[in-house]
């Protein structure tokens, strides 16, 4: 069926010049809310029985379309709760709400600072994106007949070239091998809980999850101190349900949400400013000496 | 339990501490310079910011440059896209650092935000004033694989026109009458042909990226202070929205037009 305005057909797509001339509409297929009678969620009439109760599968729905069956929402509810929801307040994105809480700030500011500071290079995010998309590329290149070895070998290159390092100096940038390697330690205790249940939920042996475990394998007979984190297996399960990276960036986003909150909440019900204080000898100043102001 | 103290490694800020309390500072030193007894009174705003970026003082062409840009920077007005997040904030009743928050985030995209000064930054430490490098540059320098969504309009360009907009040129006029600035002279200059090979008009972002490189500050340093230098204008116009109320503000009663035929039920 055909919408219009006035006398004008929508086509599906409009240019930047286009909507710029419409631009008292806004053009959507994702929803909308007609007061006192519905919302439109996607195709969806979100207040028309049988109610959608789970707030995880209204959360793909919203970013996919689609819908998913039970156990595939227990597995994405999984790889949030054993993977990523760390009531850890030393963990950086955590240690922002620690921080908002000690200083009596508000539970939103402080969830929402420490959730856009999980977009890191070293942790959250962006290894978390960056490993979904390698796991995407590698499994077309490896469908095109491409040895796993030489790909890997090719990105190891690839990021010691670019000279741009993930830890530390100027234009940081995520790891060559990103999910492959963890900051502060080696064994991620994370993995087995994640795939003993993706097991009894018999959603384990898919295709990206075989090959981010065969990338760990290979990783260790090419002789590389690099081993394997939870993010290839949280990225690999979710690709196996017939999904991209970019949805997985999306489901990530507020990954971290259960194990920030608490870290506010410890930290609000504390006396103001005792959240690891700072003394003013443990500023370890590395600057030129004293000197006078130009008058 | 044993106690270990941990250090905060730093080269731009130091205390002293007083002798009665190990948490408050007797004297605080920036860069070298006592804040509270020597800097104050005798810096400028900008010449601190300058400062607290670079570890040394501007010279005073550099103070006089950065005042400019400061200026130029500080409200892009109501109908910038990080102006209107703040003033969303401001119009709801939400928290003043929520309106901030807001414009940030906004104001941090590829288009006209941060991330597109940091492009256009690092497009002039790659190319300088070299013309067939950039128009090498100048191809679309999409993030494909990163946090960062697809782009397609050019770091610098106004992807709406391709007639250079009069304060472009009101601003272009100001740094070529008051200063003489290689970057400058050279966009200038090239203007016409940069212009032709992308098929747009330079932009006011694409002019202030070329002068945060002049004052010698990189794309992470442009980045961030580009992201704060806007946030003035951010925060007054979330104030009026605030005090003006929602009922004066738009809402488009009319204006979501839902495509989807069919509904489920």
């Amino acid at each position: 069926m055909a919408l219009f305005i006035g006398s004008q057909q929508l086509k599906n797509k409009f240019s930047i010049k286009e909507q710029l001339n419409n631009e008292c509409y806004w053009f959507t297929n994702i929803g909308k809310w007609e007061p006192s009678q519905h919302i439109i969620y996607r195709k969806r009439n979100l207040h028309k029985p049988p109610y959608e109760t789970s707030w995880m599968s209204l959360l793909l729905y919203g970013i996919t379309a689609k819908q998913f069956n039970h156990r595939q929402i227990k597995l994405f509810e999984a790889i949030w709760t054993l993977s990523t929801s760390y009531p850890e307040p030393r963990i950086w994105n955590n240690r922002v709400a620690s921080l908002a809480g000690t200083a009596k700030s508000t539970g939103a500011l402080g969830v929402s600072a420490a959730t856009a500071t999980s977009e890191a290079i070293i942790y959250g995010l962006q290894p978390l994106y960056a490993c979904a998309s390698m796991l995407t590329d590698i499994h077309i290149a490896l469908h095109k007949g491409s040895l796993l070895r030489d790909l890997l070998s090719e990105r190891i290159l690839k990021s010691k070239q670019t000279k741009r390092r993930s830890g530390s100096g100027k234009n940081r940038s995520v790891a060559g091998i990103p999910g492959y390697g963890r900051p502060l330690i080696k064994k991620d205790e994370r993995i087995t809980p994640l795939l003993d249940l993706a097991h009894e939920l018999k959603l384990d042996k898919g295709e990206y999850t075989r090959l981010a475990i065969r990338i760990d394998q290979q990783l260790r007979d090419m002789d590389s101190t690099l081993s394997m984190n939870i993010a290839p297996i949280m990225a690999g399960l979710f690709l196996d349900q017939g999904l991209t990276s970019k949805d997985f960036y999306y489901f990530c986003i507020l990954c971290f949400s259960a194990g920030i909150m608490p870290c506010f909440i410890d930290a609000v019900e504390q006396p103001q400013g005792t959240f690891f204080p700072i003394q003013c000898k443990n500023i370890n100043y590395q600057g030129v000496p004293h000197r006078k102001w130009k008058k | 339990m044993k106690k270990k103290s941990e250090t905060i490694t730093t080269s731009i800020w130091q205390e002293v501490a007083s002798a009665d309390n190990p948490f408050v500072a007797q004297r605080v030193h920036v860069h070298g310079y006592d804040l509270f007894s020597d800097l104050l009174g005798n810096i400028s705003w900008v010449e601190y910011l300058y400062l607290l970026f670079k570890g040394e003082p501007p010279s005073i062409e550099q103070t006089k440059i950065f005042e400019l840009l400061a200026v130029a920077l500080a409200n892009p007005g109501p109908r910038d896209l990080s102006v209107r997040a703040a003033m969303n904030g401001g119009v709801g009743g939400s928290t003043a650092a929520a309106s901030l928050m807001s414009a940030l985030a906004v104001g941090a995209g590829q288009h006209l935000g941060g991330r597109e000064i940091f492009a256009i930054v690092l497009g002039w430490e790659k190319c300088g004033c070299n013309m067939p490098l950039w128009t090498q540059w100048l191809k679309n320098d999409s993030s494909d694989n990163t946090v960062w969504p697809k782009n397609d309009s050019i770091p610098g360009f106004d992807p709406i026109t391709k007639q250079c907009a009069p304060p472009v040129k009101q601003l272009l006029e100001q740094l070529s009458n008051r200063h003489n600035l290689a970057t400058i002279n050279w966009l200038i200059q090239h203007q016409a042909q940069l212009e032709q090979h992308v098929g747009y008009a330079l932009s006011l972002v694409g002019v202030f990226g070329a002068l945060f490189h002049a004052l010698n500050f990189d794309a992470e340093e442009a980045e961030m202070l580009y992201l704060l230098l806007r946030l003035p204008g951010a925060a007054a116009h979330s104030l009026e929205q605030k005090r003006l109320g929602w009922k004066t503000y738009p809402f488009w009663p009319d204006g979501i037009i839902y495509r989807e035929p069919t509904i489920e039920e």
